[in-house]
């Protein structure tokens, strides 16, 4: 396919070009006083055209991130009924590069194991931010969460332990609707068949 | 300075011997400059980056400022506007470490700075910045400029020699080729008002132009003036290495050029004497064509009418800076063979026949007028 | 009596610098200390001139000695590869020869020196507009010497022009590696870039090879 764009670079004589270059960025100058231009993904990219302020004030405001936005790694646990949504599968554990998922299935009175993940780390400070977890889980359970400011103040802070890592599927939902929608009916579909597998009160959340 | 010494005669003319009230007026006089020229430079910076940034639709620094905190912490509605930027550069400047090359020469390594910022602070000197406002009143004021302005190509092939980096001496020696090209061109073109004036004192030229709604500035003066104040400015724009002429320095090129192993303080000089040569490359040239201080308002007497000729001088020279700007934001380099080509194949001879013609023109009217 | 005291001051200052800066040029090791130290003489002089009353000259003498001679040598000295990479020794072996003869010199020219009377002013007034009026005296008076030094300067540019520009005959190396193209180049363009199938069209490689000689020559 063949895609046309018009360059207006054709030669100018006598330095016309030079002034018609001037003109277009003092045009630049003077509309940057007059409008903002905040690019909104999901809707075409700058929705103001060419001009305007770019500037975000960060941190007061922010430019909202995309859903499929990749920042660090976090649980979900489901909203009504509280149960979480990881069975100890491993997936993410062995999709990760860098292997910084650490997992323990969790085991019943009797020693059999569980859908359960007993124990669950990450270690922030490690993560690439691929998101391999996040697309081999087929519970979508681990997911991308949309944080920027990454940064603690000690090493300890960066080691994640599961209650940390929890979030509820509503907080997801907000952040990341289109990638939700995507994952939720086999979510939920498989959340029934792991909370049956569970013994009573294992993997719920509390308030 | 003359007027700084009568001023002074009358307060300590009883008391004082001559030459020790001529001493006091040159410490003044020197004490002003040194004042003036770091907050020349840091009110130029803080307009280069909110000018260029919204030039490319954003805004320049907004952060620092003489703004507080509401009660949430946040700075939501103050507006900044980043008035202090210049002076959280200067911090960063002053405390960054300073690293001289190893092999290269090591006082060279240090001279250099020094010698890039001396002769932009000694055309200081000769600038008429208001009405008789002048440090030294030298009739070959001119000339003067010129000469002094090239003792720093001196100072740039020093700075790339020293630093033992083949890309400093590259750019270093790019650099000061440059400048020795454009220094043909732009004397040339100043010799255009020079003749229109007939003095080559600053203080004359500017009085020379003094008229009503600016019609005798030499850039009027259709069409030698105007097209030596075009000459002139785009030369200067070469001699100062500035954009579309900062192939030697520009970061994406060669590094930093002539810089690149200057960090701290000494970068900080070679900074600041380029962003001087600058600002004096922009009063130069309002003096010598856009009418200096002349302006509505100059004719009053006292202190109002000095007011007013500091405040046009400025109000020029900004504004020609401010195109400045505007032609950084905007044009392209030229790479290193076409700016000499430029030079010498195409500015030259047009100087030169500026000049010509200039000459006869004055000779001609000169002749009319008996 | 204070303007004599600040002159001399001023004189002796100029001059010790002008002096120091001079010795330094022969004494440095350095060469490029050496070069750098002569600007330093230059500067010395100007502001002797500047003593003097002839601005214009003082300013002209910056422009052109510490502006573009100073500038000059230190191209060459910083591009001649072997120059910077030895330290000069100043004492040479024939110093028996030369002390002789630089003491005889400065025999000869001493009592010249002594018995002049040195001024630090001007003995008449300088005119108001000293330049004006030297470019009028340039003009009328020594206008000869004008026009023999413009005529040195563009011999000397000229001169230059010619040493620097690009030799017009190439070796047959080069003409040959150029035919080679051509040839290659015009079977690109006729057949599927069949290198073997140009012998039918010896005219045209020479019509090529005549359409790039004539090329690089309007180039040139």
């Amino acid at each position: 396919m063949t895609i046309v764009v018009p360059r207006h670079d054709e030669f100018q004589p006598f330095g016309w070009g030079l002034v018609k270059g001037l003109l277009v960025t003092a045009s630049h100058l003077v509309r940057s006083y007059f409008r903002r231009n905040l690019r909104i993904p999901g809707k075409e990219p700058f929705p103001g055209g060419r001009f305007g302020l770019f500037t975000v004030k960060y941190p007061e405001e922010r430019a909202p991130l995309p859903d499929r936005y990749r920042g660090l790694p976090i649980l979900l646990y489901e909203d009504s009924t509280q149960s979480e949504l990881c069975t100890a599968c491993m997936s993410c554990a062995r999709a990760c590069p860098v292997g910084i998922i650490h997992i323990e299935q969790g085991v019943d009175e009797v020693g059999k194991k569980i859908p359960y993940a007993q124990g669950f780390a990450i270690e922030y400070g490690t993560c690439l931010n691929c998101g391999l977890c996040a697309d081999a889980c087929p519970f979508g359970s681990i997911v991308m969460d949309h944080v920027l400011e990454t940064a603690r103040a000690s090493r300890d802070e960066l080691w994640m332990t599961k209650e940390r890592l929890l979030h509820p599927v509503s907080y997801y939902r907000e952040i990341a609707p289109t990638v939700w929608a995507e994952i939720r009916e086999e979510a939920m579909k498989r959340l029934d068949g792991t909370v049956k597998r569970r013994p009573a009160g294992v993997g719920v959340v509390p308030k | 300075m003359d007027l700084l010494i009568q001023g002074l005669n009358k307060l300590l003319g009883q008391v004082w011997p001559d030459w020790a009230v001529v001493l006091l007026a040159m410490v003044i006089v020197i004490t002003l400059i040194f004042v003036m020229a770091p907050l020349t430079f840091m009110l130029l910076t803080w307009v280069l980056r909110k000018g260029i940034g919204r030039f490319a639709d954003r805004m320049g620094p907004n952060r620092t400022g003489l703004g507080r905190f509401n009660k949430e912490r946040t700075r939501q509605r103050w507006p900044l506007w980043g008035l202090l930027q210049p002076i959280a550069d200067g911090v960063k400047m002053f405390t960054k470490e300073d690293i001289t090359p190893d092999k290269g020469d090591k006082w060279l390594h240090r001279i250099a700075p020094v010698a890039a910022i001396v002769p932009a602070m000694l055309v200081f000197a000769v600038i008429p910045f208001g009405k008789n406002l002048l440090g030294v009143d030298l009739n070959v004021g001119v000339v003067y400029v010129v000469a002094v302005s090239s003792i720093s190509t001196l100072a740039l092939l020093i700075a790339g020699w020293s630093s033992n980096n083949k890309y400093s001496l590259l750019g270093a020696m790019r650099t000061a080729a440059q400048m020795v090209s454009y220094e043909v061109p732009m004397a040339l073109s100043l010799v255009v008002p020079v003749l229109f004036a007939g003095s080559l004192s600053l203080n004359q030229i500017v009085q020379g132009q003094a008229s009503w709604l600016g019609l005798r500035w030499y850039i009027f003066y259709f069409p030698l003036g105007t097209l030596a104040f075009f000459t002139y400015f785009i030369s200067a724009l070469a001699e100062v290495n500035h954009t579309p002429f900062d192939l030697p320095e520009a970061d994406s090129e060669i590094v930093a050029g002539y810089v690149t192993e200057y960090s701290g303080m000494k970068f900080a000089l070679f900074f600041m004497g380029e962003f001087m040569n600058q600002f004096l490359v922009c009063a130069f040239a309002t003096v010598l064509f856009l009418g200096g201080w002349q302006g509505p308002g100059v004719q009053l007497g006292g202190v109002l009418g000095y007011l007013f000729s500091v405040f046009w001088f400025f109000l020029k020279t900004f504004s020609l800076y401010l195109v400045m700007l505007w032609i950084r934001g905007t044009w392209p380099r030229l790479r290193v063979d076409q700016l000499m080509n430029f030079a010498w194949k195409r500015l030259v001879p047009i100087t030169l026949g500026n000049v010509l013609v200039s000459g006869v023109a004055v000779i001609v009217l000169s002749l009319l007028k008996k | 009596m204070e303007q004599n005291l600040a002159l001399y001051l001023a004189f002796f200052a100029l001059a010790g610098l002008t002096l120091a800066s001079a010795l330094a040029v022969v004494a440095l090791r350095n060469l490029l200390h050496s070069a750098l130290a002569l600007a330093l003489a230059f500067i010395g002089v100007a502001g002797l001139y500047f003593l003097l009353q002839a601005e214009f000259l003082a300013v002209v003498q910056i422009l052109l000695y510490v502006g573009a001679v100073t500038i000059l040598i230190v191209f060459a000295i910083m591009l001649t590869r072997r120059l910077m990479q030895q330290q000069l020794f100043q004492f040479t072996g024939k110093w028996w020869l030369a002390a002789p003869l630089a003491l005889l010199l400065m025999a000869l020219i001493g009592p010249v020196v002594w018995s002049t009377s040195w001024l630090l002013r001007p003995k008449e007034a300088v005119p108001a507009n000293a330049t004006a009026a030297l470019g009028e005296k340039l003009m009328t008076t020594y206008a000869l010497p004008f026009e023999i030094a413009s005529v040195l300067l563009l011999v000397a540019l000229v001169g230059a022009i010619v040493v620097a520009w690009p030799q017009r005959d190439r070796l047959p190396v080069v003409e040959e590696l150029e035919r080679k193209v051509a040839q290659a180049r015009a079977g690109w363009g006729k057949g599927e870039g069949n290198p073997a199938g140009r012998e039918g069209s010896a005219e045209d490689v020479g019509g090529e090879e005549q359409e790039t000689r004539k090329k690089g020559q309007r180039e040139r």
